[in-house]
């Protein structure tokens, strides 16, 4: 074998051999998923049960129960039903908003006179409520206003207003790709998640490059080292095996995921087919309705039909090549962040030119979701320091020419090559230089200097 | 004579500063040569350029009679000054792994490595991790790892350090039989003592030049000064008074009774003539010649440059 396939050898057996290695792999998958159910599971079940008090001196969304009976009810039964999270009770008399520090009510909804005509009233709060209680609070008062307007006021069947009422909404088709909806956002998000991925790994690894090269410095086998290999070749045999390490993670993730995505999708499928059934018994719930329509959606092949829009086969040789490269170029620049300092508290000052770029590549993702076709993004995705995360968003949507990963791929080939370059004029210097603090001006001499 | 390494009019410089001025250098095939200088004079320099770590700005290198190649590294075993092992390696992978960085096959590695393992005593610590080892035991590994691959040419800087005088001595037994066996041996040391009882030839380096080279005899032959340790019985008086001024006392010491001299003769005479003024006025109890020490040397030397320099 080869010395540097020695060295790469080595890199990656001791790495693989690790305890923190195995952990990780096989936790990876199941912090992730936990981490995904986690956040949906918290945005369902971990809601405060609110009170709130609809003060309605105009009676607009009230009504007596009946000619001796004074409690006030909805005006429409349909509307304010209490729930696990929401319960309601109403007042016509206007209220201290004072008191809801210490009363019953911790929320408190004010209908005014003007109310019917703009829509707007006051909510006082002591707690501010989730987006998700806001949504069944403003749902039911706009149903219940929309109702008294319509009734009250034009007389109109509420029935027929319903039928009459619309909703616009875009099915959005590229007219490059005509016959099929686009699903832009949906495959931006799927991009997104490669991006980060590609993120991740390149963070991940590229500290380890660096450590590793700091450990061999700190404990002074370097020298031994180069006196048998070049210091290229040292630092590249440590790049590519970890870069290997990297790889070999993600292809065990990939295999774990699909095993437990597989799981998972069974198990929700057999609950979601319960679900409709009880739809179909007649024994409806409001619950149970929101399962039966996911169910559906779910079953329903137009709805995640979308997924198959995305280039898959493009989109994994992307992935494969942009983390390549742009692992390449991030690991030659903290290989040559271990090689210049002595200790990984002095990593510091170096680290911030190489990881900004880094974020900012993920920002530029998270932006080209919401406005695929910036120009910023559109640049950023050739830029090579920040194409290997921002190009997979890109490559998803499917909104990029040939001609533009053309000149992605071509830009990060040349860059990592230059870099590949830089990193190894400081690494060979760096290796060998103890016990003086390193400032960038040392980095520009150690670069110009002869070997 | 044959020489492993012949280096001519060497230069190097890191930015502005000189490391190495037109130095050249030769080390006879076969012998133990002690590259001698103070710190920051440029002997590291010198050995990072044997071993191809860095490259002369200008200047010649010549391996056995051929210009310095890649592929010499392999006939060439390194044990620098700053030395250290991977920590989480065990012991026999890093050998077989630093042999292998030196051209052997694993298999060849094994059988030598298990021959040195047997020889040190140490076969128990082939499954240990390194970090478990104490300096000293990784001394003695290092030093395996430097000779495993049977270099022609070995380069110790400053091989004793860190060690105890049983392992040091065992090193230095080591270095003896290497020699004898056709290695050529380049030791940098500070060590005046291992110099002497060591080395054949030196090379001192100071401020980037080379200011003394040569054969340890020639050496020190060239730094006699014609000075003699004399031990007599009788008085010094009468003894300096038969001294005259042919030649010139440096010192004296009175111990029960035994006086000890050092006197210096000029040039023209010889010992011969100094004893035939002395006897007749005491007892010389005996008489030899005050040769100067390696440390001796090496300090005049290097100062002696220096106040030439400023």
């Amino acid at each position: 074998m080869s010395k540097i396939g020695l060295i790469i050898k080595r890199e990656y057996t001791t790495r693989i051999r690790k305890k923190s290695f195995i952990v990780m792999t096989i936790l990876g998958p199941l912090l992730f998923a936990g981490l995904l159910f986690g956040t949906i599971w918290i945005t369902l079940n971990d809601q405060e049960t609110y009170t709130v008090l609809i003060s309605d001196p105009y009676g607009l969304v009230t009504e007596y129960r009946g000619e001796q009976d004074s409690t006030l009810v909805p005006r429409f039964p349909d509307q304010f039903k209490d729930n696990e999270n929401v319960i309601y009770g109403f007042t016509e008399k206007t209220q201290k908003p004072e008191e809801l520090k210490d009363g019953f009510y911790n929320i408190m909804i004010e209908l005014d006179e003007i109310t019917i005509n703009d829509g707007k009233c006051n909510m006082y709060f002591d707690n501010f409520p989730s987006e998700n209680i806001q949504g069944k609070l403003k749902n039911d008062l706009q149903e219940s206003l929309e109702r008294f307007r319509v009734v009250d006021s034009l007389k109109i069947d509420y029935e027929k207003y319903k039928r009459a009422k619309l909703d616009v909404s875009f099915a959005e088709i590229n007219v490059n790709k005509l016959g099929e909806e686009d699903h832009t956002k949906e495959r931006a998000v799927i991009g997104f998640v490669f991006a980060i991925l590609i993120y991740m790994f390149i963070f991940m690894y590229g500290v380890q490059v660096m450590r590793g090269v700091l450990e061999e410095k700190t404990s002074r086998i370097v020298e031994v080292m180069v006196s048998s290999v070049r210091p290229f070749q040292l630092m590249m045999g440590k790049v590519v095996g970890i870069g290997l390490v990297g790889l070999t993670q993600f292809l065990i993730w990939v295999i774990l995921s699909a095993v437990l995505a597989t799981f998972g999708l069974n198990y929700f499928e057999s609950h979601l087919v319960n679900g409709a059934a009880v739809l179909e018994n007649g024994a409806v719930v409001a619950n149970g309705m929101n399962q039966a329509a996911m169910a559906q959606s779910l079953m329903n092949n137009e709805a995640i039909n979308w997924i198959f829009l995305i280039n898959w086969p493009l989109m994994v040789g992307m992935f494969i090549f942009f983390f390549i490269g742009g692992f390449l170029l991030y690991a030659s620049l903290f290989a040559a962040i271990g090689a210049a300092v002595d200790s990984d508290s002095d990593t510091q000052q170096f680290m911030l030119p190489v990881t900004l770029p880094l974020v900012f590549s993920y920002i530029v993702s998270a932006m080209l979701i919401t406005n695929p076709e910036s120009p910023i993004g559109n640049f950023f995705s050739i830029f090579p320091l920040t194409s290997p995360i921002t190009i997979m968003v890109k490559t998803a949507i499917g909104n990029i020419s040939v001609w533009h990963l053309i000149s992605a791929m071509a830009a990060l080939i040349v860059a990592f090559l230059f870099f590949i370059w830089l990193g190894a004029k400081i690494y060979r210097v760096g290796i060998l230089s103890y016990g003086k603090k390193v400032s960038y001006k040392d980095l520009w001499k150690w670069i110009r200097q002869k070997n | 004579m044959k020489y492993a390494i012949q280096a001519e009019g060497i230069n190097k410089t890191y930015g502005k500063y000189q490391a190495l001025t037109n130095v050249s250098i030769d080390i006879p095939e076969g012998k133990i040569f002690g590259l001698l200088g103070p710190n920051g004079a440029g002997k590291t320099t010198f050995i990072r350029i044997l071993n191809q770590i860095i490259e002369p700005d200008s200047g010649l290198i010549k391996f056995y009679g051929n210009p310095l190649q890649r592929s010499h590294v392999e006939n060439i075993g390194y044990l620098p000054e700053e030395r250290g092992l991977y920590k989480k390696m065990k012991v026999g992978e890093q050998c077989v792994y630093l042999a292998q960085m030196k051209g052997m096959k694993e298999k060849d590695a094994l059988t030598e490595l298990k021959m040195w393992f047997e020889k040190f005593e140490i076969q128990a610590w082939w499954d240990k991790k390194v970090e478990d080892l104490s300096k000293g035991m990784a001394q003695k590994i290092q030093f395996i790892t430097t000779v495993v691959h049977k270099p022609k040419l070995l380069i110790l800087d400053e091989p004793f350090s860190g060690f105890d005088p049983i392992n040091a001595e065992l090193i230095h037994n080591e270095m003896l039989r290497l020699r004898g066996e056709g290695t050529t041996i380049v030791l940098s040391t500070h060590d005046m003592g291992s110099v002497e009882s060591l080395c054949d030839n030196i090379a001192l380096i100071n401020r980037s030049q080379v200011i003394l080279s040569g054969s340890v005899a020639e050496v020190r032959d060239s730094f006699r000064t014609k000075t003699y340790t004399l031990k007599f019985e009788g008085t010094l008086l009468e003894f300096t008074i038969a001294l005259g001024a042919r030649f010139e006392l440096m010192s004296n010491e009175l111990i029960n009774d035994m006086h000890t001299v050092t006197v210096r003769i000029k040039p023209e005479f010889k010992l011969n003539d100094l004893l035939k003024q002395v006897i007749p006025v005491v007892d010389i109890l005996s008489a030899e010649e005050k040769v100067p020490s390696m440390h001796d040397i090496f300090v005049q030397s290097v100062l002696s440059f220096n106040e030439a320099q400023a």
